[in-house]
């Protein structure tokens, strides 16, 4: 009796220790879990618990093929397209954790070689994108318990961006391959949400959503004079998961589909002008020093399946290495 | 040179697959069939033979055989062709060049296309004080 009345604090001390080690221990995990989570719906983006982020990304896109305006699939034939693009971004929340604002400017280098048209390399600013995101719901990380509905809620941003013609557009083209052109030549007003949901302690699901308005802008060739083309509104889509492995590691697989609507010239639409590209990819981050620096890497590829893409000049396989320096609170 | 982008009436894929049949050659899925077109103004009447064919994307060449309606054959005449992609709102930065060959038989080389896709090929003919336009569809692979 009297041991055990002694063993029983002993034991409630233990326990208390080992349970204040554990929550030290998922206290990080959790804010790891939230902030990979959270910041990694678009480049720039800050996760849910940083304060501010800097970023660089380098990608390498190789073209594989392409898909015609009925979606048919073809490999690319003696002809080739590389890009690779230095993404340099970041992000702030200057007044509290509600709303952040983001930007990125990626630079690229272009190599066109096109049957029998003189080969070039050109590097240039593409196109840059700037936004806010508000955080209006927050999920409380737990996991879905279906007796308690509170666990239902997700994070949820409204998101607005602008995206600049800071790239070369096609119209101001100076090289016989186009490995000149860099933007689209047109601005664009984005709008949508994004919503993460943790299913359990470390595994999420989120969708980001954002519709754009893309400007009508004048288009010209050299042969010609200008007329005024009008891109149709574009729908991008992201559904990704998310699996928080531990403190340093996590990993997360991903689509994302981009359609566009019918375009018009000089007021009467273009036949046949709707796009649809449906990309799929995997990539893992892994904490170089906890919260601090981060290393990220990603694979996508356009699955070269006919019907599933439609009217993409240039489709293949891309990788992205990048490395994020989060400011934390 | 500001094209009209109404399309050109072509002959009915059916008939295209029928002479290719009657040839014994398969029909290249995407080629069309550019011979004994009308011009939008119905002044002129043209066949036009892509080089290579199907159009790809790249350097490409294009002979054309052009007529008046009546039949007699168009010489003398200036043309201006230009590459246009609709669906992407964009031309090509290098202007093709043309040569005349003689008995209304014209050559166009440097007709760039930089992407694969659909592309209309817009010729502007020019002769006398009279001017008319054929635009060709072209699906580069
Ligand atoms: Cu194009």
């Amino acid at each position: 009796m009297k041991s055990s009345a002694r063993g029983r604090p002993v034991a409630a001390w233990v326990g208390a220790a080992a349970s204040v080690a554990l929550l030290v221990r998922a206290a990080p995990a959790r804010a790891q879990a939230c902030c990979t989570t959270t910041g990694s719906s678009e480049i720039g983006v800050v996760g849910r618990c940083h304060q501010g982020l800097l970023m660089a990304q380098a990608s390498y896109e190789e073209a594989l093929g392409s898909f015609d305006e009925r979606g048919s699939y073809r490999s690319l034939e003696g002809s080739a397209a590389r890009d690779a693009t230095l993404t340099l971004a970041g992000g702030v929340r200057p007044f509290g954790p509600a709303l952040q604002l983001y930007g990125a400017l990626p630079l690229r280098v272009q190599q066109r070689a096109l049957a029998g048209i003189p080969e070039a390399t050109r590097a240039g600013a593409g196109d840059a994108t700037a936004g806010a995101r508000l955080m209006a719901l927050e999920d409380r990380m737990a996991g879905i318990r279906l007796d308690e509905p509170t666990s239902l809620i997700p994070f949820l941003e409204p998101v607005v961006a602008v995206r600049l013609p800071s790239g070369r557009a096609p119209a101001d083209s100076r090289t016989p391959s186009q490995a000149d052109v860099t933007g689209e030549g047109a601005y664009a007003l984005l709008g949508g949400v994004s919503i993460v949901k943790f299913l359990t302690l470390d595994e999420s699901l989120s969708v980001t959503a954002t519709y754009g308005h893309r400007f009508a802008h004048r288009a010209g060739a050299a042969a010609s004079g200008s007329r005024r083309y009008e891109p149709g509104a574009e729908l991008d889509a992201k559904l990704a998961f998310f699996d928080v492995v531990d403190l340093h590691w996590s990993w997360t697989a991903f689509a994302t589909g981009r359609w566009t609507a019918a375009a018009a010239s000089d007021g009467r639409p273009v036949p046949a002008s709707e796009t649809r590209r449906i990309r799929v990819g995997i990539g893992g981050a892994r904490y170089l020093t906890y919260p601090t620096w981060q290393l990220t890497a990603s694979v996508a590829a356009d699955p070269p399946v006919s019907g599933l893409s439609q009217g993409i000049p240039f489709a293949g396989a891309s990788l992205a290495l990048g490395l994020r320096r989060s400011f934390p609170y | 040179m500001q094209l009209d982008p109404r399309r050109q009436r072509h002959v009915p894929a059916a008939l295209l697959a029928f002479a290719a049949a009657a040839c014994g050659a398969p029909p290249e899925p995407d080629a069309r069939d550019l011979s004994g077109l009308l011009s939008q103004a119905g002044a002129l009447r043209g066949s036009f033979t892509p080089a290579p064919d199907p159009p790809a994307t790249g350097d490409n060449s294009l002979a054309m055989q052009l007529a008046l309606v009546d039949g007699a054959p168009l010489v003398g005449a200036a043309l201006a062709l230009e590459p246009w992609m609709p669906a992407h709102g964009h031309g090509t930065p290098t202007v093709p060049v043309v040569v005349e060959l003689g008995a209304g038989s014209y050559r166009a080389d440097r007709i760039h296309l930089t992407m694969p896709g659909h592309w209309e090929i817009g010729i502007r003919v020019e002769w006398g004080d009279t001017a008319d336009v054929f635009i060709l569809d072209y699906d580069a692979r």
